[in-house]
């Protein structure tokens, strides 16, 4: 079965063709971040005029790269939530309608969910039952998985998403949107040019049990520590790289330390780092290090498949569509919709 | 025989159109819900019952209309977004159409002894859209004055030469505050279905040759200027 997957949730539009036989054949994306920039995040509006824009050359260009005609699509893959509502209904609407006019099957994905099964693609996908770390700029929860729709929500974050806190921990130093990879960029000159950092930042809430997250104390800390060094006249871009570092390293441990007791609770042997934050290649060794010590493997999908992107959509809308699944017709989304409220697929 | 099949989503309205000329003259078949926040849900089943009812496919489509704006951003999306899939999925060609226009075609239609209207619409944030049309000699409206948004009392200027003429639109609210035109008088004809004369129009478009690919079918937003702030020193 040739699927196509089509993801609008924010500000990135991401195309691909996966074949259920032969994997993934095709995929592009077009990243709005030089549109946002400017304004210092993602402007709604401004993201959804570009997806209206993107989406059916991107869709031509799947079809030519993997040197197949739009009679062959077999099925469509949608983001359908969560995100941002006007974005999600571009992909949704766009979807629907060729689906209609192509006369075959259609389905809305989660966009957690493909982050969740993004990892599936890679040569030495985990099997179930795994622990789920899904971290991105809108989502930090910790998921016991199951099965594909079988999602138990073990821990999430009581106020910002580690993405965001990246994100804003990144304004406080001047640093671009989006915050993620700049903050990482900085941290590594710390490490490797300068020594390490002589800041040592809280781990919020690792001091008692529970499995929830907050990064909104960690967030006053570092503004607290920007304030100190602008007055102390030494805010230069050395001491950004330091601050950098003691943030990063901070939700780092946080996010290992809970991970490990994610582990212990459920006594699974797998544990699934997804989302935009998984890129961050600070997490992804210091988890991978840890391998051995939690007596876990570690899994993350390649770094293109960890942002947005049309393949994990492709994909996961594909396992779905095999168990017979299909959407209405209709190009509802849901801009709020809890990952446990997903059907399982037996 | 020619078929159009035309949607207009861009106000509260859902509102779709099939089109049928043939020899014998056209024939317009019609369905509009009050569908505020859910066009999404109705458009489509809407688009297969008037198929299914003038017994007709996809296939049997030549061209697809829309409502290209000014109106509801996400509508406008939305209409844009139907006729994007269907046309590319079924390589048919698209024709946009102007809201502002649309709405001047059904004045004109309606007020047979007039020759120019002033048709308005809701853009919030305290502004409309605008425009003034007249009749071309083919009896289609063109466009006299340049589609804007604008506060309603910064209309009055550009309108100084013109005098008593048909009023029009979901914009009628402001019409008080552009004190030239208060006592211009309003159409007084219904629009029951918004998407039939971007049918018609798009019908002499299309004739013309003026259909456009799925990938270039876009919305016209007329307000590109949104308060989105950017960070100091990026202005």
């Amino acid at each position: 079965m040739l699927v196509l997957g089509l993801e609008t949730s924010c500000d990135e539009t991401g195309i691909a063709l996966f074949d259920t036989d032969k994997g993934l054949l095709a995929d592009a994306l077009f990243s709005q971040i030089d549109l946002h920039v400017d304004y210092g995040g993602v402007v709604p509006e401004l993201a959804s005029r570009d997806h209206i824009r993107k989406t059916l050359p991107l869709v031509e260009q799947v079809l030519n790269d993997a040197g197949k005609t739009k009679s062959d699509i077999d099925a469509i893959a949608y983001t359908a939530g969560p995100g941002l509502i006007g974005a999600l209904l571009v992909g949704s609407t766009i979807a629907e309608a060729l689906a209609f006019a192509l006369d075959i099957p259609s389905i809305g994905v989660h966009h957690m969910e493909g982050h969740l099964l993004a990892p599936m693609l890679e040569d030495t996908p985990p099997e179930f039952p795994f622990v789920g770390l899904l971290v991105s700029g809108g989502h930090s929860q910790l998921v016991a998985v199951k099965g594909i729709g079988e999602y138990e929500i073990l821990g999430e974050s009581l106020d910002d998403a580690a993405g965001e806190a990246f994100d804003k921990a990144a304004k406080m130093l001047g640093l671009d949107y989006p915050g993620g990879p700049q903050i990482a960029k900085l941290a590594s000159f710390a490490r490797e040019e300068l020594g390490g950092t002589p800041y040592r930042f809280p781990r919020p809430m690792t001091d008692r049990p529970g499995l929830e997250f907050s990064f909104s104390g960690l967030k006053t800390f570092t503004l607290n520590t920007v304030n100190k060094a602008k007055q102390a006249d030494s805010f230069d871009d050395k001491e950004k790289a330091k601050i950098a570092l003691a943030f990063e390293d901070a939700v780092v441990d946080t996010l290992m330390i809970k991970c490990r007791r994610a582990l212990e609770q459920t006594g699974f042997k797998r544990l699934v780092i997804a989302g935009g934050v998984s890129a961050n290649i600070n997490l992804r060794e210091t988890l991978k290090k840890m391998e051995v010590k939690i007596g876990a493997s570690v899994y993350y999908a390649r770094q293109k498949y960890c942002t947005d992107n049309g393949a994990m959509i492709a994909y996961a809308g594909a396992q779905r569509l095999l168990a017979g699944q299909k959407s209405d017709g209709t190009a509802v989304v849901k801009p709020r919709w809890p990952m446990d409220q997903l059907e399982p697929v037996n | 025989m020619t078929a159009i099949l035309a949607v207009d989503t861009s106000s509260e309205l859902c509102s779709v159109t099939l089109l049928l000329k043939g020899e014998c003259g056209t024939e317009l078949f019609s369905k509009t819900l009050e569908a505020a926040r859910s066009h999404v849900q109705h458009v489509l089943p809407m688009v297969k019952v008037l198929l299914e009812e003038a017994g007709l496919k996809l296939e049997d489509v030549d061209a697809l209309a829309f409502g290209q704006g000014p109106g509801s951003f996400t509508g406008l999306r939305i209409a844009t977004g139907f006729v994007q899939g269907i046309a590319f999925g079924k390589d048919i060609p698209v024709v946009g159409v102007s809201n502002l226009r649309a709405l001047a075609h059904h004045v004109l239609q309606n007020e047979s002894e007039q020759n120019e209207c002033f048709v308005l619409i809701d853009a919030r944030m305290d502004e409309i859209y605008w425009s003034v049309y007249e009749r071309d000699i083919e009896g289609f409206p063109k466009e006299q004055l340049p589609e804007s948004v604008d506060k309603p009392e910064c209309v009055a200027d550009a309108l100084k030469d013109h005098t008593n003429m048909p009023v029009f639109g979901s914009g009628l609210a402001y019409k008080d505050r552009i004190s030239l035109i208060s006592n211009w008088s309003e159409c007084e004809a219904v629009l029951e279905h918004p998407s039939r004369a971007i049918a018609e129009l798009a019908l002499i478009d299309f004739e013309q040759g003026k259909a456009v690919s799925a990938e270039q079918a876009a919305p016209v937003y007329i307000r590109d200027q949104v308060a989105w702030k950017k960070l100091p020193g990026r202005e």
